[in-house]
């Protein structure tokens, strides 16, 4: 009994965070415009959307940043396995289900080959992850011509838009994640590398093996949202110059809030309660008319505000100790005092 | 064979020749596939002077990476650096100021960017990320699509003048002498080598960080002004692959990525020049400019292997 309140009681948070965001969104948007933040089915059907983006990409940034990696090819990534797959898929005549496939494939192998070079190189990730950026957007660019994904007038692809299909996919995607985090080794040298590399290592954990096996999924989850992404636009255009991070880099935000509620829950449910946090957060910008630059510019002046709280969260905890150890000290002293 | 070639590549000489040798055999090589159009003076004239823009943030990079760190917001931070000295031009029509202002805005974008992270035990890393993509919205807010045109006059006196030149040269000596012959520079490259040990003789982080980030600084300002009087106008793609070619100099110019001891200043001078011969020569042979990123790419990986030691375990610093 004990167990299950408990359960709930430090679940709330993960339900209430969005609940409480997306209230007060409301409140604003009926305020300021005489609307509401949810005005119709499209808007739902484009909230699950974006949730199924934001969580996917914030899966994948997961993996790699829990331990201290972050991987600034995985934009790229996610343009080379999208238009690369993406266009074998349509020259093989592939439907939506198998053109998601191809894409996640490609992903799944530009992932293990930045894994690979990683664990081989031993460079830091950021100069890893620009190198291989760079090589990575040749590819898709030059790969596809230039053109990049065009999805316009491609037969038996419509499923990709369709909001049930992106609500299994994200399903899928979850309970993956889920089972990962929750209930394999996996999740155990996850923990122990996070803690330390050095004692993971000498506690018998592969950890060369365990860091490609996070770029590998992180290539395949980011495939994912690739592809959602190209098939509501109609189209992905290949950059380069390192453009492709800005779509990853934006996630950075809800997985920060999502490890933190996790903490509270697990990986996969703070992730997509912290994407649909900050996707009704972004709605409530949208709705007020607040141009998509200025949104970025508060979700980032926002992200670096809880990188201070995380990063200071122990504080008042170790103030509140030191104030106990030193009245304590102080009732001692008065005590010797008195005695003496 | 191995160990002799891991052995050779601890050696001083070796570390410092190899870009050398690596720039002459590039540009000998560019010389003979074009039939010598790469080596006239023109050409040659031109790559440094693009060289110049990469070499200022470069050098005052050196000073960010000598302590194990490193910001991609550089290239974000000369934009809108340009975009308020720009501004500040149309409204005064006075050049000292217009380089007074860049100097100073872009010094206290870099120290609050220090800031941010000493103060609020923010890593560099993440708060780099953070205000590059704050300051791009920042730029598309201010500009949209337009852009900022400087007066041609003013654009080309500065440039007859040689302003490039003479302010490259006063930073990359004031730098120089800083890195190697004080003890600010020497401090960066123990907190590079060894923070730990180094915290415990009393050199902090914090206060080379906000250093290293004042100096870095100067020289994103002085890039502004050098971007802006060579192209004359400022949108939202100023300075857009400047992160990027400043990251490539410095590794280039046969600097670590981890900092420390194998950090010099010369470095982002010798990488600039590396990474402009190279796009310049590619692009004169022929090589499209999708193929010339993958190319940069690929030597880009090639140096880092080639050049950097290889530690035991994967890096578990936060970069």
């Amino acid at each position: 009994m004990m167990k299950i309140k408990d359960y709930i009681h430090k679940s709330a948070l993960i339900v209430l965070v969005p609940l409480v965001v997306g209230l007060i969104m409301e409140v604003i948007v009926y305020m300021q415009t005489g609307g509401h933040l949810i005005g119709s089915m499209l808007d739902v059907r484009n909230l699950v959307r974006d949730i199924g983006t934001t969580a996917i990409i914030a899966f994948a940034l997961s993996l790699n940043l829990g331990s201290g990696r972050f991987d600034l090819s995985l934009g790229a990534q996610r343009l080379v396995a999208t238009i690369i797959g993406g266009n074998i898929a349509l020259r093989l005549g592939f439907n939506g289900t198998g053109l998601l496939l191809m894409a996640i494939l490609i992903g799944l192998v530009a992932g293990f080959i930045v894994g690979m070079i990683f664990i081989t190189f031993r460079v830091p990730p950021v100069i890893l992850g620009l190198g291989m950026a760079m090589i990575y957007e040749s590819i898709a660019f030059a790969g596809s011509g230039g053109r990049g994904l065009q999805l316009f007038g491609a037969s038996d692809i419509g499923m990709l838009v369709n909001p049930n299909f992106t609500m299994m996919v994200l399903g899928i995607a979850t309970a993956f994640i889920f089972v990962l985090f929750t209930f394999t080794k996996f999740r155990y040298e996850m923990q122990a590398m996070r803690g330390s590399q050095k004692t993971a290592k000498n506690s018998g954990i592969n950890v060369f093996r365990h860091v490609v096996i996070c770029y590998t999924i992180a290539g395949g989850l980011v495939a994912i949202a690739g592809v959602f992404s190209a098939a509501l636009d109609g189209a992905l255009n290949p950059v380069l110059g390192m453009s492709s991070n800005s779509a990853v880099i934006a996630m950075t935000f809800p997985m920060f809030i999502g490890t933190y509620l996790s903490r509270r829950s697990n990986m996969a449910i703070g992730i997509i309660s912290a994407a649909l946090t900050v996707r009704l957060f972004s709605v409530g910008l949208a709705s007020l008319h607040i141009s998509s630059a200025l949104n970025t510019t508060i979700n980032m002046v926002l992200f670096i505000g809880f990188l201070a709280f995380l990063a200071n969260r122990h504080i008042p905890d170790l103030r509140k100790r030191e104030r106990a150890r030193i009245k304590e000290a102080h009732a001692k002293l008065r005590e010797l005092s008195v005695s003496s | 064979m191995k160990a002799k070639l891991i052995q050779l590549n601890e050696q001083q000489f070796f570390i410092r020749f190899v870009p050398i040798i690596l720039l002459l055999i590039m540009g000998i090589g560019f010389n003979i596939a074009t039939g010598g159009r790469f080596g006239t003076a023109a050409n040659l004239n031109l790559i440094v002077t693009q060289a110049v823009i990469v070499a200022t943030v470069a050098t005052g990079a050196v000073f960010i990476f000598g302590t194990g760190n490193i910001s991609i917001a550089l290239g974000a931070s000369t934009a809108i650096t340009s975009v308020i000295m720009a501004r500040t031009y149309l409204r005064t029509e006075s050049v000292p100021m217009m380089i007074v202002v860049a100097i100073v805005v872009a010094v206290l974008i870099m120290v609050t960017t220090a800031l941010l992270s000493t103060v609020l035990n923010v890593s560099v890393m993440f708060v780099s990320i953070v205000m590059m993509v704050l300051i791009q919205g920042i730029m598309q807010t201010v500009l949209g699509a337009g852009t900022l045109s400087l007066p041609y006059a003013m654009t080309s006196a500065l440039t007859r003048g040689n302003f490039h030149f003479w302010a490259f040269l006063i930073y990359f000596i004031l730098c120089a002498i800083i890195f190697h012959f004080t003890g600010v520079g020497r401090s960066i490259k123990f907190l590079g080598s060894n923070k730990f040990c180094a915290e415990q003789s009393g050199i902090f982080l914090n206060k080379y960080l906000i250093i290293a980030f004042i100096i870095s600084g100067v020289g994103i300002g002085l890039a502004a002004i050098m971007t802006s009087i060579r192209t004359g106008t400022i949108g939202v793609s100023t300075a857009a692959s400047l992160n990027m070619d400043v990251v490539l100099a410095i590794v280039l110019g046969g600097m670590s990525v981890f900092g420390g001891t194998r950090s010099y200043i010369y470095a982002g001078v010798l990488g600039a020049l590396t990474v402009t011969l190279l796009n310049n020569g590619l692009l004169m042979v022929g090589i499209s400019p999708t193929i010339l990123q993958l190319v940069r790419g690929i030597f880009f990986l090639t140096l880092i292997f080639a050049g950097q030691k290889r530690p035991d375990r994967l890096p578990d610093k936060e970069v």
